[in-house]
């Protein structure tokens, strides 16, 4: 019986990295992830690190700014990677989006986008009064007049 | 294109003076969000014939010819599958390049309504128009009417294949214009040109050179997806230069907004603008296929069995085995090393990659030792488009064509962003969107695809008699093909009763008679009778009812014609003495034979069984032929059947008064005197002034059960056998009875069962089957089951075609199967086909499923036979609500009471 294979099997394969030699992570990120969220937390780092000059000094300005840093780019890495896929890596993501963005075009010719805006209806000078039910007094009070006995 | 816009004016003066300042976010999203051109240069710059100049190179396109598939036995489809892929192969590897760019194109085109009607009325002499009825215009209306609306379609499968860079622009002119002395650039496009079409115009794509109408078509289509598109455009000029180039982007516009799930395509039909939204979805990873052995459509035309049209587009390119290799090496490698690295932290590998390691040694073996239908891969973008009026209408339809692909082949299709950069890719000669959705694969399994798969059976030109169930392809059917082109002219149909054989019968009949086509046809029911009444056929059309014909109208001899020498002379119009003498003796041989018949078919089978009954009836004939004192001195033709009951009257033998009582029983029967007169004189030859169209019907009459045995027939039921037998022989007549054999006839036979079960019918269809193609007549022999037509020897090897339709066993679809030369496999379909539909092998022997079309031409409303409920609502006023007591359920209580 033949047998149809596309090339798919060995190209989406998954590849992590476990860690280096002798040390094992608990978790398993692929390449990627693992350069998206290095690649972040430095930047974060050092955004960080300019930002919390006043308040931190010394280690802890190190120390805080890394915290910033690794936690923006763990969150930002976990995005992209749930994101990502084998038929949408993340370059494919990135360039999507800044081609829908970066090729906008013009507008149709000869259509007229008409954008009706309305007033406040109490600004309208011939607004018909509408006889609303109160169920309570506070209207009463809101104009100073006294509440409204009981029957 | 334009928004009614509401004139505010009025009202804004009414209003206090307000700011129109849009806030930051309406800014942001009327910015992002409001839609936009999309605008793209197109990469054409000139066409000429199946050549398309673009920036990246020149692209020789062909038009695929349409492959029958559905009724394919599994060898033949595998053998099919195995020369594509072959095929596939050698255009990959052909050229010394790293990629061959290719673009599968496969779209759906309208059927040429105005061309076939242009073609019917001047090929056709149709009888003159009857004043307040269908004229023959009319019929030609609503048939292009029904041609040419969106029902009816076929597919249209093209390929267009990189055959060299851009050439310099003196290579370029000597292709567009033409020269004595091309360019070596010319001359190489050329030899890469005609290398391709040896390749793809022979077996399994029957490929043919795209014209630059096609090339105008797939332009206009791809621009304006959805849309009708001029079927034949610049045919004269073959060439479509830059300039020209314009009109299939002028007036029409692509809109979209970012993120947005389709594309609003905005262009106009027939000056009145228009829109479709579409809907481009992108094949995933694709699972392993076992096929064809699966039994499952191939992967393309799994998508013909979706109710609405799609577009696909195959764009990308083919690379060779050997320009492969490196990358397949580094694939490998790459998976070793993630097996190592598990190893190395002392981890299970996981399946998965042990599979992948598993494939990627396979995809290595095949790369660098596979032949060609194995290494060459073919790498690109998999998109189909889907397409509806409304956007809602078109994500619903995208969603189905994902469902159904899901459901069937497990293919995941996803709905992509970037629309329209992806709907750019369907346009020939467009650049592919080169990242995401990229699916490799070898040329076998892009050959699976089969995109030109689609059914076509009957002829080119003929009367529209209906379409292709699977590919909603017309069905036109000449049924004087096979005649003309030295092939038989008849054509049988197996069907249930209520399987379509009327109707059938009918829609062949009417286009018949307006055309002018002689047409007899033997109704014994009569539900075609009513036909001689149509309005626009009555002056042409008579019902013959042989129960009000003179006697002796169906006297065996005479049925039987005889030879004429006019018809034996040769060019020089001297007589082939031979020829005649051997046609004299076969008719008196088959008159002989057909008596004989006719007087069996009388008697019952314990009389057939009796001693010396059949030696008493051989010599009545024999003593006809050669001591009557009448019969001798007269012409055959005019013998008198009563002849034998007197002769069998004076014989001495016991046997023959049972034979004589059995026989005169028959002649008094209902309708007997049309076969045994009561009078002893010579049958006198009968005025025969039959009409265009005649149909012979004969009420009262009660055929036996087909199913049942001879055996447990009553009198009544025995004697309608001879009654059909003969009035199928009296119908056939009508071929001889014209002096020019090229003159179209046709010869309609209901209930020819009875046929099959008798020497002489058989000898009959097998002269029809021999003479239809020297007279020019189409037969068709109706019968309920196929095998009264598999019965008849060698007469499967002489029919033009068949028809099998709703069967109701197993035992009779198989007989059906055999019929039709197509694996009994396929039998059980025959068990659920609906009312008029027919599994069809048409006079080149192709096979497909049809659907006869009875609802285009209002006559033809006439020819549903089968009863069934009337449409009429059951409530016709306005409901009201139930009472929740009936009034009179109270008075019956009321009543009960009282009468207590």
């Amino acid at each position: 019986m033949p047998l149809l294979r596309s090339d798919d099997t060995q190209r989406r394969i998954r590849a992590v990295w476990l860690g280096p030699r002798g040390i094992t992570w608990k978790w398993e990120w692929s390449y990627s992830q693992w350069i998206v969220t290095l690649t972040l937390t430095a930047i974060g780092f050092l955004v960080a690190y300019q930002l919390f000059g006043a308040m931190f000094g010394g280690g802890e300005r190190i120390l805080v700014s890394f915290a910033a840093g690794a936690g923006l780019g763990t969150q930002i890495g976990a995005f992209v990677a749930k994101k990502a896929s084998f038929d949408q890596p993340i370059h494919f993501l990135v360039g999507q989006t800044w081609r829908e963005f970066r090729h906008l075009g013009r507008r149709p010719e000869g259509e007229q986008r008409i954008r009706l805006t309305f007033p406040p209806i109490t600004d309208l000078p011939t607004t018909p009064t509408t006889p609303k039910e109160h169920t309570d007094d506070s209207h009463r009070r809101r104009r100073g007049a006294a509440p409204r006995r009981a029957a | 294109m334009t928004l009614t816009a509401v004139d505010e004016a009025p009202r804004r003066a009414a209003l206090p003076d307000i700011p129109d300042k849009p806030t930051i976010r309406q800014r942001v999203t009327g910015w992002f969000g409001t839609t936009r051109i999309y605008d793209f240069p197109i990469q054409t710059d000139q066409i000429a014939g199946p050549l398309q100049f673009t920036t990246d190179g020149v692209l020789a396109w062909f038009v695929l010819a349409p492959l029958n598939w559905e009724f394919k036995t599994r060898d033949e489809r595998e053998q099919l599958w195995d020369v594509m892929s072959a095929k596939l192969g050698l255009i990959a590897t052909s050229l010394d390049v790293d990629k061959r760019p290719v673009h599968v194109r496969r779209s759906t085109q309208p059927y040429a309504a105005y061309e076939w009607a242009a073609r019917m009325a001047a090929e056709s002499t149709p009888v003159p128009d009857v004043p307040g009825a269908p004229s023959f215009e009319d019929y030609l209306v609503y048939a292009q009417q029904q041609l040419g609306s969106g029902s009816l379609e076929q597919k249209m499968a093209t390929i267009g294949i990189w055959i060299g860079d851009p050439p310099c622009d003196e290579a370029k002119r000597d292709l567009i214009e033409g020269s004595e002395t091309p360019h070596e650039e010319a001359e190489l496009i050329i030899d890469r040109l005609r290398e391709l079409e040896t390749i793809i115009s022979g077996a399994a794509f029957d490929g043919r050179l795209a014209t630059a109408a096609d090339m105008a078509f797939l332009m206009h289509r791809s621009m304006s997806v959805g849309m009708p598109a001029p079927m034949n455009t610049n045919i004269g000029a073959n060439r479509w230069s830059a300039n020209e180039l314009g009109q299939f982007v002028d007036r029409r516009e692509w809109l979209t907004s970012p993120y947005a799930p389709s594309v609003e395509v905005v262009g106009e039909i027939e000056g009145a603008p228009a829109r479709r939204h579409v809907v481009v979805v992108s094949l995933g990873a694709t699972p392993d296929l076992t096929w064809p052995d699966s039994g499952a459509d191939a992967w393309m035309a799994l998508g013909d069995r979706l109710n609405f049209p799609v577009e696909w587009s195959l764009n990308g390119y083919f690379i060779s085995g050997r320009k492969l290799e490196s990358k397949a090496v580094t694939e490998l490698h790459m998976i070793n090393n993630i097996v190592k690295h598990y190893e190395e932290h002392r981890m299970p590998v996981p399946d998965e990659i042990m599979e992948s390691r598993t494939a990627a040694k396979q995809t290595l073996r095949q790369i660098t030792q596979g032949d060609i239908r194995d290494a060459p891969r073919w790498f690109g973008s998999v998109r189909v488009a889907v397409y509806a009026d409304t956007r809602a209408e078109a994500i619903k339809r995208a969603r189905k064509f994902r469902h159904h692909y899901a459901e069937h082949a497990h293919f995941p299709w996803s709905n992509t962003h970037y629309q329209g950069r992806m709907l750019r890719e369907f346009v020939p000669g467009e650049p592919r969107l080169e990242q995401g959705w990229e699916r490799r694969f070898n040329v076998a399994f892009l050959a699976a695809a089969m995109p030109h798969i689609a059914s076509h059976v009957g002829t080119e030109d003929g009367p529209y008699i209906g379409h292709a169930v699977l590919s909603r392809r017309a069905w036109l059917s000449n049924l004087h093909w096979g005649p003309e082109h030295n092939r038989s002219g008849l054509m049988t149909v197996s069907a249930a009763q209520g399987g379509g054989k009327s109707m059938l019968l009918g829609c062949y009949m009417h286009p018949a008679t307006i055309l002018g086509e002689l047409t007899v046809a033997v109704d014994p029911s009569g539900p075609l009778g009513g036909m001689a009444r149509w309005p626009e056929l009555a002056p042409y059309a008579e019902e013959k009812n042989l129960a009000e014909a003179p006697e002796g109208t169906l006297a065996p001899w005479r049925l039987v014609p005889s030879p004429q020498k006019e018809h034996y002379l040769n060019a020089d119009g001297v007589l082939n003495e031979i020829g005649y003498d051997n046609a004299l003796k076969s008719a008196k041989s088959e008159r002989t034979q057909l008596m004989s018949d006719v007087l069996r078919m009388f008697l019952s089978s314990r009389l057939l069984r009796t001693h010396n009954v059949d030696d008493l009836l051989s010599e009545a004939l024999w003593h006809l032929q050669e001591e009557h004192h009448i019969a001798t001195r007269i012409d055959p033709t005019m013998w008198n059947p009563r002849w034998i009951i007197e002769f069998l009257e004076k014989s001495s033998d016991p046997a023959a008064r049972p034979l004589v009582r059995e026989l005169r029983t028959a002649a008094e029967f209902t309708l007997g005197s049309l076969i045994i007169p009561e009078h002893s004189d010579p049958i006198a030859d009968l005025p025969s002034e039959n009409k265009l169209l005649t149909i012979i019907t004969m009420p009262g009459l009660e055929p036996p059960p087909e199913t049942s045995d001879r055996d447990t027939w009553g009198v009544k039921e025995r004697q309608t056998q001879p009654m059909l037998h003969l009035a199928a022989y009296l119908a056939s007549k009508i071929i001889y009875g014209q002096s020019d054999r090229s003159l179209r006839k046709n010869v309609f036979l209901d209930e020819s069962h009875v046929l099959s079960r008798w020497p002489s019918g058989r000898a009959l269809l097998l002269r029809l089957s021999r003479d239809s193609r020297k007279w020019n007549t189409a037969i068709l022999a109706c019968s309920q089951d196929p095998a009264d037509h598999l019965a008849i020897g060698k007469l499967d090897a002489l029919t033009g075609g068949c028809f099998v339709g709703r069967l109701p066993s197993i035992e009779a679809a198989q007989r059906g199967c055999q019929a039709l030369g197509i694996s009994p496999k396929h039998a059980p379909a025959f068990l659920d086909l609906e009312d008029g539909q027919f599994v069809h092998m048409d006079a080149e022997r192709r096979v497909a499923l049809v659907q006869v079309d009875a609802s285009w031409h209002p006559s033809h409303e006439r020819l549903k036979t089968t009863p069934g409920r009337h449409k009429r609502s059951l409530y016709t006023g306005k409901l009201a609500p139930a009472p929740l007591i009936d009034d009179r359920l109270l008075s019956d209580l009321e009543a009960q009471v009282l009468a207590a």
